[in-house]
């Protein structure tokens, strides 16, 4: 069985002879006319960690370093190179489009964290405290535990297309992802021109003043995981 | 503002010179950092097979372990990955 981590125009530099990725199995490259396919042997596709999950990235990132790749959902196997081929032959004019919009480019991320995070209350303590003994008292109890959590969606939602539209800059397109957990709000991608990852940096540092009660950490550069 | 850290070899960057800018390189152990990494692995990039195979073990590691609602339950449940942490509901 074989683990893919991304795709190439075929003629792009091939992984060094000496990488390795998952289950320490060298990374190879299984071609057709017009795409590459970076691949490994997997023996035990079910196990996973966050190692793993690491060890695919490296890959995805030593790709990147030379040309941008399609990066691969995780999780992505073929039973065999004949498989492989024919989903790259199958899908071919499609992945070879995506690849030509997002040359030379890759994405830009900047996490959203709150500086003042405040302690979101326990949906159940009212219950907890009183239980409801009815029906209709349930009922009211969860309507107002969606609606409490609709608010928080929708203003994370704002605060992540009101930062979306402060970074104009870039020419490129820009995704948003609400995030939950801790203090977290979300995060921004955006695709960039591989020239322009220090003005990207720049930019978020200015946003960063602007914005003194969040916390924005830039990551990247990544392959374009959300523009694919 | 936290400490900038260098970026990749290849795109070797001076620190800005208005400020620094926490840069976080995905691929630390914290796990605000991880929330990059699974967001993008599990719930984005080309999806060209019919199915997507995601073991539970190990996943369970990732989802439980960050005690954080990492990706949607949808995308949970999708991706097949296992029961959450006590006291959490689906």
């Amino acid at each position: 069985m074989l683990h893919g981590y991304c795709i190439r125009l075929a003629g792009d530099p091939p992984p060094s002879g000496n990488l390795t990725g998952i289950e320490s199995e060298p990374v190879r490259l299984l071609e057709t006319d017009r795409l590459g396919l970076w691949t490994s042997a997997i023996a035990k596709p079910e196990t996973r960690s966050i190692e793993v999950l690491k060890q695919h990235e490296r890959v995805v990132r030593e790709a990147l370093r030379t040309a941008t790749p399609l990066p691969l959902r995780f999780g992505t196997l073929f039973r065999d190179d004949a498989e492989a081929l024919t989903t790259l032959l199958d899908r071919g004019e499609e992945l070879e489009n995506a690849l030509r919009k997002v040359a030379d480019r890759v994405e830009m991320g900047v996490r959203v964290s709150s500086r003042h995070p405040v302690a979101s209350p326990d949906p159940d303590a009212a219950v907890k405290e009183t239980p409801p003994t009815t029906g209709r008292a349930y009922l009211e109890w969860r309507r107002k535990a969606i609606r409490a959590e609709d608010e928080k969606r929708s203003a994370t939602e704002a605060l992540l297309a009101q930062l979306v539209a402060e970074l104009t800059d870039f020419d490129g397109p820009a995704v948003s992802t609400p995030l939950s957990g801790e203090d977290l709000i979300g995060s921004v991608a955006h695709l960039v021109h591989k020239g322009s990852i220090e003005s990207y940096r720049m930019r978020i540092a200015r946003l960063q003043r602007e914005h003194p009660d969040l916390d924005l950490v830039v990551s990247g550069p990544w392959a374009p995981y959300s523009f694919v | 503002m936290t400490i900038d850290r260098p970026g990749p070899d290849d795109w070797a960057v001076e620190l800005a010179p208005d400020g620094m800018i926490a840069w976080d390189d995905g691929l630390g152990d914290d796990s605000r950092s991880l929330v990059d990494l699974v967001n993008r692995l599990l719930d984005k990039g080309v999806v060209i097979t019919g199915e997507i195979t995601i073991s539970v073990a190990g996943v369970d590691l990732v989802y439980l372990g960050l005690n954080a609602i990492l990706t949607s339950v949808s995308t949970a449940r999708e991706h097949k990955l296992g029961k959450l942490a006590p006291g959490r509901e689906p």
